[in-house]
C-alpha cells in the first residue's frame, strides 16, 4: 500500500490544489485527491484554481476528514490501475481483493463519528460532489433509519415532534397504508 | 444533547437517504415524524412497493397480537393509498411494483392495475418495472379483462410481467419516444398489436424480450424495426413469423415449433435458437443480406436446418441430449462425461 501510494505522489508532485476552508485554513493536497471531487474537477478544468479554491460552505475541521477520505480512495484507485500491468490474471484480482477489504475498512472506520460530523460529511460530499462520499453517508444514517418506529427515529436524531396530538392522528389515518 | 441535524438537510439529500430504504412505505413512515417531514416522502422521484422484499419487514409493533391480514390481500390496498397520497405535480423517475409471490392467488382486476399504469404515465416515469405472479393453481384465478398499457412518452425502461393474468392492450395512437429497453412476459396480446408496438410505436426500441402467447392461434406475425439490436422471442400461436431488424445484433428464439419464419437481420452476430427446428415442421429462412458469419450459435442440437446457413461461427454453443444413452446404460455411479470431438 504505502509504495503505491508514494508512487503516485510522486508521479502527481508537479500538480499540487490548495483547498481553503470556510475558516481560513489552506490544504495542500494532490491533483489525483482533488479531483475526486467533481466540482474542483470542474475548477480545475476551468483553470481557476490559482491561488486557491475556497470552500466558503465547509469548514477546516470538516474539509480534513473530506481529505482524509479522498487521500485513501485516491490513491487505493491509483494502486488498483499500477498493479494491473505487473501481476497476473490471477494475482491482480488477489490484490484488488485486497485493496477493496482495506478500503471496506477504512470506511466503516471513517464513519465512527459522532452525529452532527456525520451530516456535516452527508453536506459537504453533496457540495463538492463526492459520490463515494455522498454513498457511504447517506447509506449510514438510511442503515440506522431501517426498521425503526418512528418514535425511535425521533429520539436517535432528537427530532422534535412539533405536530398537535390531533395533526399527529390525521397524518397517522392518512398514511395507515405504511404502517399495516 | 445533540441538535436534530438531520431535519436541516435539503428535500433532496433527505430523499437520498429515504430512497435507500427500497421500500415506499417505510419512507412514508417518516411522515408523523414532525412538520418538516410530513410532505417529504409524497416527492420521493422513486416509488419501490416490493411485496416480497423490502416490504417484508413490517415493523415488529405486535408481534403477538392476532395474526395480520395476509400481506398479499392488502399489498394492492397500500399501493393505491400510496398512489391517491402521492403529490400530482412530481415527475416520478422510477415507480416499482412487485406483487408479493408467496401466498396464494390474490385476484386482482385488470382495471386496478391499470390505474397504476395511468399513474405512471401521469407523473412520466423514465422506468417502469411491474411484475404480477402467475396463480399458484393455474386456471382458476386466470382473471377476465384486458389491461391497456397508457402511452409512457418519457419512459426508457418498462418491463411488464403480468402472470399469465389478462390482455395486454396497447393503444395504436401513442408514441413511446424515448423508450430504448422494453420487456412483456407472462401476457397475452393480439397480433397486430404487439407488431405496431414494436414496429412503429417506439421508434428507438433497441433492447426487447418477449414472451407472449398472441389471443388468436396460428397468427402471423411481422416485427420490422431499424433501431433493434437484441430481441429475445418467445410468442406462442404463431403459424408465421418475419423479424426484418437491419441493425439487430443479437437474436434469441425459444420454444418456436410448426411455424415459418422469415428472418432479415444483415447485422446479426449472435444466435441462440432453443429447440430443434429438424424435429418439428419448422421452415426457417434467413433472407440473404443476413450474415453467414456468426460470433456465436447456441443450439440445443445439431441442426440440419438451421446450422448450413452460416458458413462460418466463431463460437459454438451445443446441447448434446444424452437420454438414449441413458436408457440402454444406468448412468446412477455415473461420475464423468468424455465427449470426445472429432474433425475429419
Amino acid at each position: 500500500m504505502a509504495s503505491a501510494g508514494s508512487g503516485d505522489e510522486k508521479a502527481a508532485a508537479a500538480a499540487m490544489i490548495t483547498l481553503i476552508s470556510s475558516d481560513n485554513e489552506k490544504f495542500e493536497v494532490t491533483e489525483a485527491t482533488a479531483t475526486l471531487s467533481q466540482t474542483i474537477r470542474h475548477m480545475i478544468e476551468d483553470g481557476c484554481t490559482d491561488g486557491g479554491v475556497p470552500l466558503p460552505n465547509v469548514t477546516s475541521k470538516i474539509l480534513a476528514r473530506v481529505i482524509e477520505y479522498c487521500k485513501k480512495h485516491a490513491t487505493a484507485a491509483a494502486g488498483e490501475e499500477g498493479s494491473s500491468s505487473s501481476f497476473s490474471d490471477a494475482a491482480f484480482l488477489e490484490v484488488d481483493r485486497a485493496f477493496l477489504e482495506e478500503l471496506e475498512e477504512f470506511d466503516d472506520a471513517f464513519l465512527e463519528v459522532d452525529r452532527a460530523t456525520l451530516f456535516d460529511l452527508i453536506l459537504a460530499a453533496n457540495y463538492l460532489d463526492i459520490k463515494g462520499l455522498l454513498n457511504l453517508t447517506c447509506q449510514k444514517v438510511a442503515d440506522s433509519v431501517k426498521g425503526k418506529t418512528p418514535e425511535q427515529i425521533r429520539e436517535m436524531y432528537n427530532i422534535v415532534n412539533d405536530l398537535t396530538p390531533e395533526e399527529e392522528a390525521e397524518i397517522r389515518r392518512e398514511t395507515q397504508w405504511a404502517f399495516e | 444533547m445533540d441538535m436534530d441535524c438531520i431535519s436541516g438537510l435539503p428535500d433532496e439529500l433527505l430523499h437520498d437517504i429515504l430512497l435507500r430504504l427500497e421500500s415506499t412505505r417505510a419512507a412514508a413512515r417518516t411522515s408523523v415524524l414532525s412538520r418538516r417531514w410530513r410532505h417529504v416522502w409524497a416527492n420521493l422521484p422513486e416509488l419501490v412497493f416490493d411485496g416480497d422484499g423490502t416490504d417484508d419487514d413490517s415493523d415488529s409493533d405486535d408481534e403477538d397480537s392476532a395474526p395480520p391480514p395476509p400481506p398479499a390481500a392488502s399489498f394492492p390496498d397500500s399501493i393505491d393509498n400510496a398512489l391517491r397520497a402521492y403529490s400530482a405535480s412530481t415527475i416520478v423517475e422510477s415507480l416499482d411494483i412487485s406483487l408479493p409471490s408467496a401466498s396464494g392467488c390474490p385476484a386482482i382486476p385488470a382495471r386496478r392495475v391499470g390505474s397504476w399504469l395511468r399513474f405512471a404515465s401521469r407523473h412520466q416515469v423514465r422506468r417502469l418495472y411491474l411484475d404480477v405472479p402467475s396463480s399458484d393453481t393455474p386456471g382458476t384465478c386466470q382473471e377476465a379483462g384486458a389491461l391497456e398499457l397508457p402511452t409512457i412518452d418519457r419512459a426508457q425502461y418498462i418491463s411488464l410481467s403480468l402472470g399469465d393474468r389478462w390482455q395486454l392492450r396497447i393503444r395504436p395512437a401513442g408514441v413511446f419516444a424515448d423508450l430504448t429497453d422494453l420487456t412483456i412476459r407472462e401476457a397475452t396480446m393480439e397480433g397486430h398489436e404487439l407488431e405496431a408496438l414494436v414496429s412503429s410505436q417506439c421508434p428507438r426500441l433497441s433492447d426487447l424480450r418477449l414472451r407472449v402467447t398472441l389471443v388468436a392461434d396460428e397468427s402471423d406475425i411481422s416485427l420490422r424495426s431499424d433501431s433493434l439490436q437484441t430481441l429475445s422471442f418467445c410468442v406462442d400461436n404463431t403459424s408465421r413469423i418475419e423479424i426484418v431488424a437491419p441493425r439487430m445484433e443479437k437474436l434469441s428464439v425459444y420454444q418456436f415449433y410448426d411455424s415459418e419464419a422469415r428472418i432479415s437481420g444483415p447485422k446479426l452476430a449472435e444466435l441462440v435458437w432453443d429447440g430443434n427446428p429438424d424435429a418439428f415442421d419448422s421452415d426457417i429462412q434467413f433472407d440473404d443480406d443476413t450474415s453467414r458469419h456468426l460470433r456465436v450459435l447456441d443450439v440445443n442440437e445439431i441442426s440440419s436446418t438451421l446450422m448450413p446457413r452460416f458458413s462460418k461461427v466463431d463460437e459454438l454453443t451445443l446441447g448434446i441430449d444424452i437420454s438414449e444413452v441413458c436408457s440402454v446404460i444406468s448412468t446412477t455411479n455415473l461420475i464423468f462425461i468424455r465427449v470426445n470431438i472429432i474433425f475429419i
